[in-house]
């Protein structure tokens, strides 16, 4: 049996998406900003993937750029929003954000130090949550954006986004939030959360890899950072991915129909699998109990390799991270940035693995999980004690 | 990035690892590395007319780490001291097909295991006092066991090291990576791991050089 429970490292696109995806390839082969028929059919396409995935988020048309996925959205998010201030405000030189963030985030943060930004990292505590009274105590006339994301991708907590949010405007600091994690998890309405700019990437979501989304408030001041033939208002050129464009919004009106339902089966598995955690002992579940996308689970066994846990299990076909697919490969050492920043205790730190559930799982797949876990916990730790 | 990619045998060691345990009074016992950085291992063996008469190990690491571990047993049972002495990490490479470079380090520390115990055993049963003279080429020799994830070389075959100078428990070195070398800060925290294990080290000022 093959049981794919690593839906934070990429999703399977949905049947659905996937015939829709292939009928588009090949109905549809015009250059979008062409000016005959065949151009217009493809525009027409694409401006309706647009307006729906608009429609999905609470957002209207023009405030939607498409993009190659997040981690491009959340650079134009940054650098972009931060070019157009730097004309209008140079001495606004202070950003923000979590030491959690996805590394689109933090690589950037990293290059805006390199830029003579002065950059802050605003705490959180060991769920994971961040300190929303660090945030006031710091935030000043001389910041220019904050970026905190809506749902971490290794231990799955949701953050108090809305209120960083409301905080951050009516402090005119541009606030960017990395939804990538959270579209298709949970509700995501850019005006309930009241955010200025929002990135999200279709292969989360079971749409196909390579096409994402920048959600860009109207009248925010944002420079391109890519320049070229002035495609998407001029803020992200390079010919039109239309097919990318219409699975994306495929696959993200078909998820965001079942958001109640699955979370609801979510949350019976994620009973199952934490019951089973207790049976084998010594574990911890990393991240806020409530404060989380459905589905995702970040649990550390005490005295366990996980990486090891993870080889183990992937022979037994069930697939599972150690932390996050970019630091899978990395050496033994690249233990979570995440974790250390929620101060995961060392003797947990490496026994970490991430389950985060999807559309095609089974319940009969997470009952082998659960048995394959304890047999495999258990088989570990006898290696280790004797 | 590395691909992390198993050989048959890998798998089948760290699925079934022979060994696994630890001797009672055991003859020699050694335990090498340190859960805090992600690997440990501990050996302990039983020594019959000068041959490896039972060994045993334990884990704490990834499966290279524990695969590595088991191949390393089943290699020494049975051999004379002075075999087990020669044993290099690539002869327990080489057994289980091969290793991905980033894992390479696993069978380093299986061996520097089964040496300690063996030295264990040698001071704990012979009475034999293994003299430890501590100068640049003996801090080199140590060195050897720094593994550069990349290419799975130790450091001082690769070369990286420019400048190693020791004097009044001082050891000063320089090292070179290129800028963007992912491995780097690795690199450096397992060359700290190995020198301030040595007894006679208070000092250790590591340069890096990039270029």
């Amino acid at each position: 049996m093959n049981v794919y429970l690593d839906h934070a490292a990429t999703t399977p696109l949905l049947e659905e998406v996937i015939d829709y995806f292939s009928v588009v390839l090949r109905d549809y082969p015009g250059n979008a900003s062409s000016l005959h028929y065949e151009g217009l059919r493809a525009r027409e396409l694409y401006e309706e993937s647009k307006e729906k995935i608009a429609s999905l988020i609470g957002a209207k048309y023009d405030e939607i750029v498409f993009t190659s996925g997040g981690t491009e959205s959340d650079n134009i998010a940054i650098f972009g929003s931060l070019k157009a201030i730097e004309k209008t405000n140079p001495d606004k030189r202070h950003v923000m954000t979590t030491p959690i963030e996805h590394e689109a985030v933090l690589e950037s943060f990293k290059e805006l130090e390199k830029r003579g930004y002065t950059v802050d990292y605003i705490p959180v505590d060991e769920n994971g949550i961040v300190d929303l009274n660090w945030i006031e105590d710091h935030i000043s006339n001389k910041t220019a954006l904050c970026s905190v994301m809506l749902a971490n991708n290794e231990v799955g907590v949701v953050e108090p986004v809305e209120e960083i949010a409301w905080f951050c405007r009516h402090n005119g600091v541009v606030f960017h939030t990395d939804a990538v994690q959270a579209m298709g998890k949970i509700e995501v309405d850019v005006q309930k959360l009241g955010v200025d700019l929002l990135a999200g990437s279709a292969h989360k979501f079971y749409g196909p890899k390579g096409v994402g989304f920048l959600y860009v408030r109207e009248g925010l001041p944002i420079d391109p950072i890519v320049y070229g033939g002035g495609h998407e208002g001029g803020l992200r050129s390079g010919t039109e991915n239309v097919t990318g464009a219409a699975a994306m919004a495929k696959a993200l009106e078909m998820v965001v129909s079942t958001i109640e339902e699955r979370s609801a089966q979510y949350q019976e598995w994620q009973k199952k699998i934490l019951d089973i955690c207790e049976e084998i002992g010594d574990y911890k579940l990393n991240g806020h109990r409530e404060k989380r996308a459905p589905g995702s689970l970040s649990l550390s066994f005490k005295g366990v390799n996980g990486e090891a846990l993870m080889a183990m299990l992937s022979q037994d076909g069930i697939a599972v991270s150690t932390a996050s697919a970019c630091q899978s490969h990395a050496h033994k050492k690249g233990a979570s940035h995440v974790l250390k920043a929620m101060n995961c205790g060392k003797a947990y730190i490496n026994g970490t693995i991430r389950v985060v559930m999807g559309h095609e799982n089974t319940e009969e797949e997470i009952d082998y999980f659960c048995s394959k876990l304890k047999e495999r916990v258990d088989f570990l730790r006898r290696i280790q004690n004797g | 990035m590395a691909v992390i990619k198993y050989t048959k045998a890998v798998i089948d060691h760290f699925k079934n690892p022979r060994n696994v345990g630890e001797i009672e009074n055991a003859d020699g016992e050694a335990t090498v590395g340190s859960p805090a950085c992600g690997d440990q291992v501990s050996v302990s063996l039983n020594v019959k007319d000068n041959k490896i008469d039972d060994i045993k190990f334990l884990s704490y690491g990834c499966a290279s780490n524990i695969a590595t571990g088991s191949i390393v047993t089943e290699i020494a049972k049975g051999k004379s001291i002075e075999d087990v002495k020669n044993l290099t990490w690539k002869d327990a490479v080489d057994e289980l097909g091969g290793l991905p470079p980033v894992k390479v380090h696993c069978s380093v520390l299986a061996v520097d295991g089964l040496k300690a115990a063996v030295r264990d055993y040698e001071e704990k049963v012979l009475g034999i006092k293994h003299e430890k003279t501590l100068d640049e080429s003996s801090i080199i020799e140590e060195l050897k066991s720094v593994i550069y994830p990349k290419t799975g070389n130790n450091i001082i075959d690769e070369q990286l090291i420019k400048y190693l100078k020791f004097e009044d428990g001082k050891v000063e070195i320089e090292i070179s990576f290129d800028e963007t070398d992912v491995y780097k800060q690795n690199v450096l925290e397992e060359i700290n791991e190995h020198l301030e294990a040595i007894d006679g080290i208070d000092d250790i000022d590591i340069k890096v050089v990039e270029y």
